[in-house]
């Protein structure tokens, strides 16, 4: 090995021991991991220059300068402490971990719910699989969380910012050298909620019909039903009382107005009342006899079971359709907020 | 400058951990935004053609009589903080057969750096008297009332600042 070889294998080997301990952010930009590398090494070949004293830079030069250029550890732990501290996390990931954690949270609700609603729709053990519904949400929500709070801890610890994260970040010298000519347009802003009055309007109409299909005197109107619905009777007001509480949940959106931690929460608990009507219309498909022979009198020779079937398919898909609208919600109020507030924030410009 | 005291006498205060661990604390506090600080000067100075991480230690060092000494491989994380933050940008250019980076700083770098400057000159005004010493800040600089932004005089004798450039008060009249 001649003498220029064993410098060079010793600044090799210094990389090497560098680039291990640097933290994942950096790892993960190839480009800027050859930079940082190349840019200890530059500064190596300097000192050993200046050590030397205007002769060739030998191996003694270089392994003293890598000495005072400090241990690898040094220099990895100077790039991990990038972020604010806050708790365990770094204040820069914490936005990230709330929306994280608020995600996985709505997702944990929706799949309970949705696994009751079908487990509903074919048993009648409604008590046990309730219970089982809780549970799940629970384990879900405490799995979610130490999950995500590990993954994020780790992250802070590596000195991740979300500019690491983001995959089409722009850069801070486009930020930088952004101008706005003229004064700024008003955004087109698309809401994200209906308006209060939309929310007032459906929950009185939802609360009405419960209150309606719960308490309605069917009995003293009985001459005038086109068929005997004595066996739906039971199943019209358990269909009210989730129209009922969705009349609440609506009701509630319209008095809490732009709150938006509010209205999240009763975006998710609007999932409950979807669910419990999915596990309803299961229910009505599988006892599809109470409807079955009444319109059977009504359309003879018709194939009932098979529109059943088809009715109890279609408002189960719309209904999912609806729960996975009103989850997209939550996240955009959470990422967005309220078009409103947005207009507030004026960019800065350097 | 704590961790520099390699020797020293086992039943003096520096000996007790408790002790030298606060003060080390204290001193990288400290340090921490006046090495930044100081790195930004450094780099202004040389505003034409820019200056390489080495050279910028030694200058440093040189500048502050070895007092304020930044360990050699904790000065890149420092500069690719403020690269990535707008601070500072460089360029590659090869010397000697290698590629070496320099860094310069940009236009939002010398407001930030001139603000930086006239909040640490009157702070330290400020808090000379309580440490038993006073300190004069040359007559020729403005700082703003406002929010303590350091102003060329020059700039405003020629007339082509009105407003502070930071803060937006309107100064013209204070320098009357």
């Amino acid at each position: 090995m001649s003498y220029k070889k064993h410098e060079e294998q010793l600044i090799k080997e210094f990389r090497d021991e560098v680039s291990k301990k640097l933290p994942l952010w950096l790892k993960l930009n190839a480009t800027e991991l050859r930079e940082t590398l190349d840019e200890l090494e530059s500064h190596i070949w300097d000192k050993a220059e200046d050590l030397a004293k205007g002769e060739e830079p030998n191996a003694i030069h270089v392994r003293e300068a890598i000495y005072q250029m400090g241990s690898p550890r040094d220099i990895a732990k100077e790039f991990k402490r990038r972020g604010t501290p806050k708790f365990y996390l770094s204040a820069e990931l914490c936005p990230w971990y709330y929306k994280s954690l608020l995600i996985v949270g709505v997702i944990v609700l929706f799949t309970n719910l949705l696994t009751m609603a079908f487990t509903i729709g074919r048993s009648d053990n409604i008590g046990q699989i309730v219970g089982q519904t809780f549970e799940g949400i629970f384990d879900g929500f405490v799995t979610g969380f130490v999950v995500l709070s590990v993954i994020f801890i780790v992250l802070s610890m590596q000195g991740f910012l979300p500019e690491d994260i983001r995959s089409k970040a722009k850069t801070t010298k486009e930020l930088v050298t952004k101008t706005i000519k003229g004064p700024p347009k008003a955004p087109k802003v698309k809401s994200v909620l209906p308006s209060q009055g939309s929310f007032l309007f459906e929950g009185i109409f939802s609360l009405t019909i419960g209150f309606l299909l719960i308490f309605f005197p069917y009995d003293n109107y009985s001459s005038f039903y086109p068929f005997d619905m004595t066996q739906l009777i039971p199943w019209l007001g358990l269909l009210g009382g989730i129209m009922i509480f969705k009349g609440v949940i609506k009701f509630s959106q319209a008095l809490v107005g732009k709150h938006v931690r509010f209205q999240q929460i009763f975006l998710g608990l609007s999932l409950i009342p979807s669910s419990l009507n999915i596990a309803l219309f299961l229910q009505l498909h599988l006892n599809s006899a109470i409807l079955r022979q009444p319109l059977l009198d009504l359309f003879p020779g018709a194939d009932i079971a098979l529109y059943i079937k088809i009715g109890v398919i279609i408002i189960v898909i719309v209904t999912i359709l609806e729960m996975i609208h009103e989850i997209s919600r939550i996240i955009r109020l959470e990422t967005r907020g309220f078009p409103e507030l947005e207009m507030y924030e004026t960019p800065r410009t350097y | 400058m704590m961790r520099n005291v390699k020797t020293f006498r086992p039943e003096a205060l520096i000996g007790l951990q408790e002790f030298r661990s606060f003060v080390e604390s204290f001193e990288s506090e400290l340090l921490r935004g006046i090495s930044t600080l100081s790195v930004l000067s450094v780099i202004q100075k040389h505003s034409q053609e820019g200056i390489y991480g080495y050279q910028l230690l030694k200058e440093l060092e040189t500048e502050t009589r070895s007092t304020l000494v930044i360990e050699e491989g904790t000065l890149y994380p420092i500069l690719r903080k403020l690269e990535k933050e707008g601070i500072l940008f460089s360029e590659k250019r090869d010397t000697k057969g290698r590629q070496r980076k320099y860094y310069l700083l940009t236009e939002r770098g010398e407001k930030l750096l001139d603000h930086m400057k006239g909040f640490f000159s009157k702070l330290t005004e400020a808090i000379a008297p309580l440490m038993g010493f006073e300190i004069e800040l040359p007559k020729e600089i403005f700082y703003c009332p406002n929010c303590a932004n350091k102003i060329n005089a020059k700039e405003y004798a020629d007339g082509e600042i009105k407003f502070c450039n930071i803060c937006g008060l309107y100064i013209e009249e204070l320098l009357k």
